[in-house]
């Protein structure tokens, strides 16, 4: 009549209400308080009595509801489906969006302290990750062929997803790059924009040799050149710019503003990294 | 290398009730955060009584704009169960229109906390009857956004063809937690609105 | 209105990937249960060494050395033991017992992976990124505390360690909410939740305690985060600036919530005594409800010293009746669980031979230590002692969390083959098992006893009386120890990944689905699905029925 998960979570409500009304008494309630939420008398320490009721509470509602589904035993579920045999589930596809998603509340997180645009990113992530979740998950129940199913997937997302990942990846990539050429000297600007050219050409040479790259190679590439901008990125953002001569508005070489004595306090310095 | 699963029943991708267990274990753990957050609430408020400390200016918490929450919350109570009833006897129409106005409720009682918090002109520094009256509403808000991206999720999942009378459990389980973040806002209202 | 519609599931056979198949993209977008769990446990395993190294300075910063000051200055040195004390917790336990149970509960259940398997996979990763957030935040010069005297660049430091222990807290109850699901809705025809497997169900009554309680801790974290960047400071600031935050956290790692991280401990001890035996459980039933009741007993979070109140009497809260009665209740049932395992040792005892295994060690060790720890926490809570706020809080919370690791050592060992596909050596296991369990009897009882002889178990309170010295230098030596028993558990898990590649996939005799799985298990983990469970030892009964058949013929 009782399942065994309907005993052990209202157990534990009934247990966990009784401490509660203890713990009530104990700590200074008094008259029926305890034993009616506080509506007629006190409950003694409120955190302790209140979070002891939420939990036993809490219990009770999870035992009604697995009393409710019959502790969702296998015959149970059977009966529910109305099959002799419930099956076992099916695998799910591997997917990347979970470590995406992981990736954009970590941001988030990141954000909320740091920095107002890097939390908005994260949101975004976090967004788009619950949207593409969601379709993987529809795409695994389409039909009974994984192979079908995420041709099909493919076919309904990719048209978002390239442009979309394309236009972040590259946004990211400059922002980061951008901070980096600002950070590092001048020399050390030439070599980043060096190195960055020779691996644009051989993206390019890959990409038009004909063969098929290796999987996995690609994902360690991307993953690896993509961490190593955003961190090395993020690592110039906190370090700053790097000091840059001042140059002369409208004056002769040689002569500066002040010389001059019309130094215009106005002036954004901003885009030379004063 | 491969391995032939030839000969098992044919597989189904979940198996009943195992969404709504879920649901019903994240429900329980948000209840509890929002527990955690309202009970420090009232301790500080006994706190202050205690000490006969002011806890809001007095006059600034109105009943009647929580009272408009409260009523849309009712009201959304019995579109995400005409939801439930919908996909059960698989009129997608009707799932639909249910689902699409339990979302427009959420961001009705969006629209009706922006103007409570507002109208108040609580600051968050303003001492720690204010910051309590911000932590519960934010965290009422913060699992009405879950709430109300469960709602959407799964009326998109509709839209794409994903559930029929008999995986119907996806609307089941956003009715569930639905009506957990209702129960929410009920209890907070009582202890935030009503007895101030 | 309806764009696609979902056509029945058309194929009756389909071929799945096997581990073999493993590359890059397969590891970090992986839904296998088995490797997700690899992820839990080898952060786990990384997080104890780093756990055990800041035991050793700690004990070091402890005694009283004259001027020996490790950690450049007072605010650091109570932040580390603040990382030690959540980090022993969060950090090396919680992803330990996840991980096995990520890899193991889904196999005993009969499942052919865990419930919402891609919702797994973002918990451990979550996991990892919150950790690193944490970690890096308290090396930053974060914390939970000192808001009174942080700099700017220190307030963000110690915003960033409350989130990153808000994303740690949230990817456990991810992880958590996916094993009761399997637990509760994926078992295998017959398997009622009384027939469940001793670790199965440990799992399930772990996930529930903390699915109902780490949200209070994340309640916490909320308030205190706000506070910290716009509130009035009254849970961050005033003349308690120093630790108000770390007050507010610190139940977690107290009686009773610290018992919550012990529970599969008596799980993996009924599982392995049984095993290693050789003889159908004893009082399944009763077990069951031992675990059940030492769950409700360590459910915590509703003693928090921070907000307790009573201008009136004065008089401290949690030393009173319930939080009493809690405390001395916990050792009722882990004593308890020595009865059935007794009678299964008694009765198997033909079967058991010389030296015992490595697992069968590590699974009485670990619950000894758990008892240990639970006698100490007796003590505290019997009011003449006055033990609140001495060390002998941080002794219980060692003996009981050291137990807990000791025991989900001694899980590696036991399922290995099924972890990885490897065999742990037995000596090695022995040799570190043992060392764990002596230094962690050293440290945790050494600052139990030492309580009593009212040392604060605030570190930076100096140690008054030389007795308590001498007991510092005994914790010293316990933290050493298990500082080379952890990494005697890495060196045999690194030795194992070199030459310890095994494919017998039931070397123990195991009783429950997982030893009828191949070694090591494949996507799917079943060749077959498992026939209609009769017992809470499937494959025991298989083999009475096999045997009575070959008797019959």
């Amino acid at each position: 009549m009782f399942t065994t998960g309907f005993k052990f979570f209202f157990g534990i409500g009934v247990a966990l209400s009784t401490a509660a009304v203890l713990y009530g008494y104990t700590t200074g309630g008094n008259h029926v308080g305890p034993l009616s939420l506080g509506w007629k008398g006190g409950v003694g320490e409120h955190l302790g009595y209140g979070l002891l009721v939420a939990l036993g509470l809490s219990a009770i509602g999870i035992a009604l509801t697995l009393i409710s589904y019959r502790d969702a035993d296998p015959a149970d579920q059977a009966r529910f489906r109305g099959v002799d045999d419930i099956a076992p589930t099916a695998p799910v596809t591997g997917s990347h969006w979970p470590i995406v998603g992981a990736f954009g509340v970590g941001t988030m997180a990141v954000g909320l302290v740091l920095n107002t645009a890097v939390f908005i990113t994260g949101v975004v992530i976090c967004a788009a990750v619950a949207f593409e979740w969601m379709m993987d998950a529809w795409a695994d129940r389409a039909t009974g062929d994984p192979q079908a199913n995420r041709a099909l997937r493919n076919r309904i997302m990719a048209p978002l997803e390239i442009p979309a990942a394309g236009t972040a990846a590259v946004a990211l990539g400059v922002l980061a790059l951008s901070r980096i050429l600002l950070n590092v000297s001048k020399l050390g600007a030439v070599v980043v924009a060096g190195l960055l050219a020779v691996a644009i050409l051989g993206v390019a040479i890959l990409a038009t040799s004909g063969r098929r790259p290796n999987r996995n190679i690609v994902a360690g590439l991307v993953l690896s050149l993509g961490v190593g901008i955003l961190g090395f990125g993020v690592w110039a953002t906190v370090d700053g710019e790097r000091d840059f001569e001042e140059h002369e508005y409208g004056e002769d070489e040689g002569q500066s503003e002040e010389s001059l004595g019309v130094v215009d306090t106005s002036t954004d310095g901003d885009i030379y990294g004063e | 290398m491969t391995m032939p699963t030839t000969g098992l029943p044919s597989a189904e991708v979940t198996r009943p009730r195992t969404v709504l267990v879920g649901t019903m274990f994240a429900s329980a753990a948000s209840m509890m955060v929002f527990f955690g957050v309202l009970l420090v609430y009232i301790t500080e408020r006994a706190q202050a009584r205690a000490l006969h400390r002011d806890w809001f200016p007095e006059g600034r918490i109105e009943l009647g704009p929580s009272g408009f929450v409260f009523a849309t919350l009712i009201l959304s109570i019995f579109t995400v169960r005409w939801a439930v009833q919908a996909i059960n006897n698989d009129d997608r129409p009707n799932t639909f229109v249910a689902l699409g106005l339990s979302g427009l409720f959420g961001a009705a009682v969006f629209n009706q906390l922006w103007f409570i918090l507002n109208d108040v002109g609580f600051a968050l520094a303003g001492g720690t009857g204010q910051f309590m009256f911000f932590m519960v509403n934010g965290t009422f808000i913060v699992f009405m956004i879950a709430a109300v991206a469960f709602i959407f999720l799964t009326f998109l999942r509709g839209l794409i063809g994903h559930f029929g009378p008999q995986k119907a459990e996806s609307v089941a389980a956003a009715a569930f937690y639905w009506n957990t973040v209702v129960t929410m806002w009920f209890i907070a209202w009582y202890v935030i609105y009503v007895t101030k | 209105m309806t764009m696609i519609d979902s056509p029945p599931a058309t194929a009756q056979a389909t071929a799945v990937s096997s581990p073999a198949a493993a590359g890059l993209y397969d590891f970090l977008a992986t839904t296998d249960h088995k490797r997700i769990g690899r992820i839990w446990l080898t952060a786990g395993v990384f997080a104890l060494i780093g756990a055990v190294v800041l035991g050793v300075l700690l004990g070091l910063e402890r005694l009283d050395s004259g001027g020996l000051d490790i950690f450049a200055g007072e605010n650091p040195h109570f932040q580390i033991w603040a990382l030690y004390r959540f980090g022993l917790a969060l950090l090396v336990v919680a992803p330990l017992f996840i991980g096995l149970a990520t890899v193991i509960v889904p196999m005993q259940v009969g499942s052919t992976n865990i419930a919402f398997p891609r919702a797994a996979l973002a918990a451990a990763w979550g996991f990892l990124i919150g950790a690193g957030i944490l970690v890096v935040a308290v090396a930053a010069g974060g914390g939970w505390g000192a808001v009174d005297r942080a700099t700017p660049r220190e307030l963000d430091s110690i915003a960033l360690t409350l989130v990153g222990m808000g994303l740690v807290v949230v990817s456990i109850l991810l992880a958590s909410l996916c094993l009761a699901t399997t637990v509760v809705s994926l078992r295998v025809k017959g398997m009622t939740l009384l027939r469940t497997p001793l670790f199965a169900w440990s799992m399930l009554v772990t996930s529930a305690v903390w699915l109902l309680t780490l949200p209070i801790l994340l309640a916490n974290l909320a308030i205190a985060y706000v506070d910290l960047r716009g509130g009035p400071g009254t849970f961050t600031g005033g003349v308690d600036g120093s630790t108000a935050i770390f007050t507010q956290l610190e139940w977690l790692v107290e009686q009773p919530q610290v018992y919550s991280f012990a529970i599969p401990a008596l799980g993996i001890l009924g599982s392995i005594v049984a095993v290693s035996a050789g003889v159908r459980p004893s009082r399944h039933g009763l077990s069951l409800g031992l675990i059940g009741f030492f769950g409700l007993l360590s459910i915590g979070g509703w003693s928090q010293p921070f907000f307790q109140f009573d201008p009136g009497a004065n008089v401290a809260y949690d030393e009173k009746f319930v939080f009493i009665a809690f405390g001395l209740l916990a050792i009722v049932p882990v004593l308890a669980s020595f009865a059935p395992v007794a009678d299964s040792l008694a009765r198997g005892r033909d079967n058991l031979g010389g030296s015992p295994p490595a697992h069968l060690l590590g699974a009485l060790a670990g619950a000894l230590l758990l008892s240990v720890g639970a006698a100490a926490g007796v003590a505290r809570v019997i009011e003449p002692f006055r033990l609140g706020g001495r060390i002998t809080v941080s002794g219980v919370m060692n003996l009981v969390l050291l137990g807990a690791v000791v025991s989900a050592v001694a899980g590696i060992w036991f399922w290995s083959a099924k972890i990885g596909g490897r065999t742990l050596s037995p000596l090695m296991g022995r040799l570190a098992i043992l060392d764990l369990v002596g230094g962690a009897l050293l440290l945790g009882g050494a600052q139990a006893i030492s309580g009593f002889l009212e040392t604060s178990d605030d570190p930076r309170v100096p140690v008054v009386e030389d007795a308590a010295d001498i007991l510092s230098i005994v914790s010293l030596v316990g933290a050493v120890l298990v500082a080379l028993g952890a990494l005697g558990v890495l060196a045999a898990i690194v030795s194992a990944l070199r030459s310890g590649r095994t494919t017998e996939a039931d070397p123990w005799g195991g009783h429950t689905l997982e030893w009828a799985t191949a070694t090591p298990p494949p996507a799917g983990n079943f060749a077959e699905a498992p026939g209609l469970v009769m017992s809470e030892a499937p494959l025991l009964d298989a083999r009475e029925q096999t045997s009575a058949e070959g008797e019959d013929s």
